[in-house]
């Protein structure tokens, strides 16, 4: 088991609509396994709303991703993926983890949206945790809609300005 | 002794200082929660669609239950399985756990 911590310290997520590529720093963040048999769940989410002065109701939402991400996974200035404990082994192929895709940018499936995650960025908080690993929601391979899942901004809001983390443990 | 509240997740969408999501902005991803109000509540995972569900405080409705996974699931599942789409090794999650870990 190897508990990580994915951290965003301040992002306007961009309003993507189902099955539209992603561009560079545009979501939240990108999970993808890191072999085919790997499994992760995901044991909480926390974003809190930093936006300064407007109303900036936020639709975030965690959903697989129909289209997998190709190529080495890495962040936008202000975000990052860390161990949670200093002395957790290193896994042979950890998770890949980013906003920004190499190659190819994953899209957002249209039917497997997993938790809504919305806030009023304008001093809003969203809080999520699961209680058992069998209630978490989980990434499992590398496959399509399995593999891949993202945290990212849907459309019909008005995004504003965030920050966050997301905890999960591969198995 | 096992009781399901075991298994439930926690939410906190926190709106007390801030505009909010009123009901007229609720939409996919946005659930509404006024200016001025807090929801705190707990959450279950839909065992056939893998969903995380906020369970509403106010609904007095009964919930779609899966007596084959013991579990119970969305309105939507519910719905599917009243329709006779059982849950199966394709569809139950926790079947799935079972059979790839």
């Amino acid at each position: 088991m190897a508990r990580r911590i994915t951290i965003q310290k301040g992002i306007t997520p961009a309003a993507v609509a189902d099955t539209t590529a992603f561009t560079s720093g545009q979501a939240f963040a990108f999970w993808r396994g890191g072999s085919a048999t790997q499994y992760t769940r995901f044991w909480e989410i926390s974003l809190s709303g930093l936006a300064a002065s407007t109303s900036s109701p936020t639709p975030m939402v965690f959903a697989d991703d129909s289209t997998i991400s190709v190529g080495a996974l890495t962040f936008a200035a202000g975000g990052g993926d860390s161990y949670m404990d200093p002395f957790t082994a290193a896994l042979a192929a950890p998770l890949n983890v980013g906003n920004i895709a190499a190659t190819t940018f994953p899209q957002r499936d249209t039917a497997n949206h997993k938790m809504q995650c919305g806030l009023n960025a304008f001093g809003g908080v969203y809080f999520w945790r699961g209680n058992r690993a069998e209630e978490c929601p989980a990434l499992y391979g590398t496959a399509v809609s399995l593999g891949d899942m993202s945290l990212s901004s849907f459309t019909g809001g008005t995004p504003g300005l965030i920050s966050g983390h997301v905890i999960y443990e591969t198995s | 002794m096992f009781s399901k509240r075991e298994l439930e997740g926690y939410v906190l969408i926190d709106h007390r200082n801030s505009p909010g999501v009123s009901h007229e902005q609720a939409q996919r991803g946005l659930v509404a929660v006024p200016g001025g109000t807090m929801l705190e509540s707990p959450t279950f995972l839909c065992s056939r669609c893998q969903k995380t569900i906020i369970l509403n405080p106010d609904r007095s409705r009964s919930r779609g239950y899966c007596r084959k996974c013991d579990h119970d699931i969305c309105d939507g599942c519910s719905l599917m399985l009243k329709l006779n789409h059982e849950c199966s090794l394709d569809t139950c999650y926790h079947i799935k756990r079972i059979t790839y870990t």
